[in-house]
């Protein structure tokens, strides 16, 4: 009764006032979620190295690569006037996936990436040495000249489809925005925090106040989403329509990225739940 | 009509987010989908520039008769089959008939001059909004690998700003999803009239853009045409392409 007799009334236009300008903290709050939110995925989808290197795996990539190498290694027999039967033993799967790993391994690292073709070269040398052989060529200087340079020019185009330089682009991009994200995240929580604390003050009971944090998480979290969504097909339309094994790792790739946006935001939404039940505890106690 | 204060304080946490997600799509297009953009052509620049196997030459071209001394003297006809057994040895064999063309606003490849540092991505159509993303291939001339005319334009003052130090002789590679074309430069002119004749007999790339160079000046009917002679590529057949007649 005393606290009743002690509240002092105020005009319909003072409480219309005080309502806009809750609701626009509330749009603001929505706002920092929502950019807070984007930011924490791209820097734990795009920007993140292990689900690039789980899609690898995913969209079975060294398989299409060690087809890919083996067709491309063909076709140059093939234009040498050569048998493509040499091409067998000389591309080996385990070694793809050896030298594609080191590569990204290597460019993230910093380091100067290279493909070692030693293996590669030694089989192919061999098998063109034996072709010849049992053709009764005999092995002058010349034939090692020619096959030399046939080798360095296939173990350069080997070198060439083995070399994962999407991982180059990678790290320039996703250096970029992880710096970014680091500095949003905290600005946004801050803004958040500011807005709590106006809320508190401009409402004399406090859970009406934190009432409009609330609806500015809802906002904020399913505005993320939305956005999260569209952002998603925006990328995958920007990618060419093939089925090449590339473009398979790079469509799961940003699948799995902004599907990590999906659990950044049920984080939200439990963040939310604990809000909704300080609110309900602090209504209940007219705190 | 008269609700108590629980539906009242429902309809609150619906009607006042509802309100604020209206508000922030509406904010998304106009603020932060620029921003949006920003990353998603960082990410499209790098699958472009990240294809593997993007920066060889056409090496088979080089090694085509590397071996032959040794094969004739084998007694062996180095223009024989030397496959196991699949083809028939025609010269069809060369063309790959399983190949897709891509669709209209479709990013394909990528041209590249390194003598100029000109390296754009390459789309399938050249329509305004492609045009603001690279290289647009027109619709009425062919793909790369057809035999004919590839005609193919961007802007001067962005894309295709290079080409204005491009001189004859230098090679110009197209590096597409389906295979790599290499063009030699033949001629660079500077043309009145934007119309270009669709070659049918012979593979040209053709690529145009406003002249002069770098002059914001909706008034210029100029193009500077730069006529790229085949030099090697494999070669694609299809009923795609060449979507209209006379450009």
């Amino acid at each position: 009764m005393s606290s009743k007799s002690s509240h002092k009334h105020h005009s319909r236009k003072y409480y219309r006032g005080k309502g806009i300008v809750s609701f626009l903290i509330a749009l603001i709050v929505a706002m920092s979620t929502a950019i807070m939110l984007l930011a924490i995925t791209v820097n734990l989808g795009i920007c993140d190295v292990d689900i690039l290197k789980r899609s690898i795996n995913a969209a079975s990539y060294y398989d299409g690569l060690y087809e890919k190498v083996n067709n491309q290694l063909k076709e140059q027999l093939k234009e040498a006037d050569i048998p493509d039967s040499i091409a067998e033993g000389v591309v080996d799967w385990r070694r793809i996936v050896l030298d594609v790993d080191a590569y990204i391994e290597q460019t993230l690292n910093n380091n100067d990436a290279s493909v070692d073709t030693s293996e590669f070269e030694n089989a192919l040398s061999s098998n063109i040495a034996s072709y010849f052989s049992d053709k009764g060529v005999e092995g002058g200087q010349e034939l090692a000249d020619s096959t030399d340079k046939f080798v360095k020019i296939a173990s350069a185009r080997y070198a060439s489809l083995v070399r994962f330089e999407y991982a180059d682009y990678f790290k320039a991009y996703s250096e970029k925005y992880k710096g970014t994200a680091k500095v949003i995240v905290p600005v946004c929580g801050a803004v958040i925090v500011i807005c709590l604390m106006m809320l508190l003050i401009l409402h004399r009971k406090k859970y009406r106040g934190i009432r409009y944090v609330n609806y500015g998480l809802i906002s904020g979290v399913v505005l993320a989403i939305i956005v999260n969504t569209l952002f998603k097909d925006s990328v995958l339309k920007s990618l060419p329509d093939s089925q090449d094994s590339y473009y398979n790792v790079i469509r799961l790739y940003i699948d799995n990225s902004f599907s990590q946006g999906l659990y950044v935001c049920m984080a939200g939404f439990v963040v939310l739940l604990v809000m909704l039940m300080i609110t309900s505890y602090m209504r209940k106690n007219s705190i | 009509m008269f609700m108590g204060r629980n539906e009242q304080r429902i309809v609150r946490y619906i009607l006042i987010p509802g309100a604020i997600i209206l508000i922030g799509i509406g904010l998304y297009f106009v603020a932060g989908k620029p921003l949006t953009d920003l990353l998603i052509s960082d990410i499209e620049y790098s699958v472009i520039k990240g294809v593997p196997g993007g920066d060889y030459d056409n090496a088979a071209a080089i090694t085509d008769n590397i071996f032959d001394d040794k094969l004739i003297s084998a007694g062996i006809d180095a223009g024989e089959d030397t496959s196991d057994g699949n083809t028939d040895g025609s010269s069809d064999a060369e063309v790959e008939n399983e190949w897709v063309a891509p669709l209209a606003g479709e990013m394909y490849g990528k041209i590249v001059c390194e003598d100029i540092e000109l390296d754009v991505p390459l789309y399938y159509d050249d329509s305004d909004a492609i045009l603001k993303k690279g290289a647009g291939h027109s619709v009425l001339s062919y793909f790369p690998g057809q035999g004919k005319t590839v005609l193919v334009g961007a802007h001067d003052t962005t894309f295709f700003a290079p080409i204005e130090n491009i001189e004859a002789g230098m090679e110009v590679k197209v590096m597409t999803v389906y295979g790599n074309y290499a063009y030699k430069v033949a001629e660079c002119k500077v043309v009145e009239t934007s119309s270009y004749e669709i070659k049918e007999d012979t593979e040209q790339l053709v690529l145009y853009t406003c002249y002069p160079f770098g002059e914001i000046n909706e008034e210029r009917t100029q193009k500077f045409i730069v006529i790229c002679d085949f030099v090697s590529g494999k070669k694609v057949e299809s009923n795609r392409g060449g979507e209209g007649h006379e450009q």
